[in-house]
């Protein structure tokens, strides 16, 4: 019996290290690269020979990233995190009333209206993408960020929606029931007592709906042109497409775009699941 | 219905609205246009069934079809597999628990655009991948080319999906009662009894919901492939929604592009349904 303890034992810890060095080994390679000298390219080194932030510098001050002149990388960072904010905002807003109305109100065809939305959830983006590039382009939003902003609501929305109206539901429902009493509306109630508690899931949400937004490459491909509306994916992709690929500033600027979402999901973790697997896992 | 009641609609309706215009219509939208031939800024013209005989007869609908599902297939048993594995192991009380569960969540973290261009150094030909092969004294080995292109792309597939599968099941494997297990050791059941007479049962809707996300993630996934391959070398990894991509956008035949979106369209709704029910299911 003990024998076979350890054994389980043994197996099990080789077991999370073989998976810890599958999972770190592309991570390091990648990141190391960000601070590598390019030297250090083509002398098959898998410990760095010396530390430099050369990479972040030369992608950050010189035009020439993608392989000619054009905007500093600094245009594309700021394009991710305006549509990346401006999605957050505008989806939390419209889906905090719809998640708060589907949770509360006893509305004809909630049913249906829930099942709407988790369909939209899980819709395939890219068959709707043949479509939207006319759709959009035809109310003259192609090639602009606030177009790109419209095209992320598909992913954020129904997700948002979905994720509040279960927070609403876990609520308990006295809660507003004595303020309406009270005599407040159901707009006064939803701001003075539900929101006020609903900080966590709300802060939450708006956090993976940012991290929605700035990790899409296909809309951003479908509606972006040119240089000075690029987001990170396609200023990314840019780099690897020109002729010879300066891995070290690829690698820097991959980081850079690592380093947001990364921090927002390692800090709400215990809220992941929470989203659509919450009810299968409540039970 | 009185003007309070109606008012309550007036909450949810941006959310149907946007929805609608940015799903529903689409959708409908791409159904009229895979019976028309359509350029991008040409005029549409109808022509029935063509663009689906053109794209059944070149056979180029079932290649992908079928690669398709040799992409999604393997990556969902392989992420489950790893992903109940390390729920299962990280579920047990022992210290660094925690700092576990975090470390194995770390791939899905990053977005999927960030883990090809990762993957496109790592296994670049001068890339980690091989500069290992060779301290170990082994030949370099063409990831992406025509014969492992599609086995590494599968496998960047589980490297970032596999932990969705362990914080799910994870989740799941929280809520079973103790007092189960404790029963199920009085009538002196095994371990490997107790995993498949208690565990695997009370998993069983965690499991389903959480494999068919994954298949409609998976056989739907553009980012990955799109960046490290495009679809090659030849048609090597060319899966349906970058074969869709590349004949919308790159031969600017929407009228195609949108009859192998129906083609694929049954497979997505099918699993959707499915999912659907499950969810709304585990709600009641």
């Amino acid at each position: 019996m003990k024998h076979k303890r350890i054994g389980v034992r043994v197996l099990v810890v080789s077991f999370l290290v073989f998976m810890s060095a599958i999972e770190v080994f592309p991570l390091y390679w990648a990141f190391t690269m960000a601070f590598r000298p390019a030297a250090d390219l083509f002398a098959h080194r898998i410990i760095p020979s010396s530390f430099t932030v050369g990479n972040f510098v030369g992608l950050i001050f010189s035009k020439n990233w993608a392989g000619f002149e054009s905007v500093s990388f600094l245009v594309p960072l700021k394009n991710s995190l305006v549509v990346a904010l401006g999605t957050t905002a505008l989806s939390v807003v419209l889906s905090t009333f719809a998640g708060y109305g589907l949770a509360r109100f006893s509305l004809r065809g909630k049913g249906l209206m829930s099942s709407y939305i988790l369909f939209s959830y899980v819709f395939p983006p890219f068959i709707l993408a043949i479509a939207l590039y006319g759709i959009v382009q035809s109310v003259g939003l192609h090639d602009t960020l606030f177009g790109l902003i419209l095209l992320h609501l598909i992913i954020t929305v129904p997700y948002c929606t979905w994720t509040l109206r279960g927070y609403f539901l876990s609520l308990p429902k006295e809660l507003e029931e004595a303020a309406v009493v009270d005599g407040c509306s159901r707009l006064t109630a939803l701001f003075r007592v539900v929101l006020p508690v609903s900080m966590p899931g709300l802060a939450s949400t708006a956090v993976f709906a940012f991290t929605l937004s700035w990790s899409d490459l296909l809309f951003a491909l479908i509606n972006i042109d040119s240089f000075r509306n690029f987001t990170l994916p396609v200023a990314l992709r840019a780099m690897v497409i020109g002729d010879y690929v300066r891995w070290g500033s690829l690698m820097a600027g991959v980081l850079i775009a690592v380093i947001p979402p990364m921090i927002f999901y390692l800090l709400l973790q215990k809220y992941i699941v929470s989203g659509l697997a919450a009810g299968a896992v409540k039970g | 219905m009185n003007v309070r009641k109606l008012g309550s609609y007036v909450w949810v309706a941006p959310v149907l609205v946007t929805i609608t215009g940015l799903v529903l219509i689409p959708l409908l939208w791409t159904i009229w246009m895979s019976f028309q031939d359509k350029t991008v800024g040409g005029q549409a013209v109808f022509v029935g069934l063509h663009n689906f005989q053109t794209i059944l007869s070149s056979g180029i609908f079932f290649s992908s079809f079928i690669k398709s599902i040799a992409y999604t297939v393997p990556a969902i048993v392989l992420k489950l597999a790893l992903g109940m594995a390390l729920a299962i192991i990280l579920n047990k009380p022992f210290r660094g628990r925690n700092l576990l569960r975090v470390w194995f969540f770390i791939p899905w973290t990053i977005p999927r655009f960030a883990v090809a261009i990762i993957f496109l150094w790592v296994l670049s030909y001068g890339g980690g991948a091989n500069l290992f092969l060779s301290k170990l004294g082994l030949t370099p080995v063409f990831w992406l080319g025509p014969q492992h292109a599609l086995a590494a792309v599968t496998a960047i597939n589980v490297w970032k999906g596999y932990p969705f599968f362990m914080v799910g099941i994870l989740a799941g494997l929280q809520v079973i009662p103790n007092d189960i297990y404790e029963a199920a050791a009085i009538d002196g059941a095994s371990g490997i009894q107790k995993f498949l007479y208690v565990t695997l049962p009370a998993l069983k809707d965690v499991i389903l919901i959480i494999s068919a996300l994954s298949t409609i993630w998976t056989f739907a996934e553009f980012d990955i492939v799109y960046l490290l391959t495009g679809g090659g070398p030849g048609d090597a990894t060319n899966i349906l929604p970058v074969l869709t991509y590349l004949t919308a956008f790159r031969k600017y035949s929407m009228g195609q592009a949108s009859a192998l979106a129906m083609l694929a369209l049954p497979v997505y709704l099918l699993l959707i349904f499915g999912l659907v029910k499950l969810i709304r299911k585990g709600e009641a």
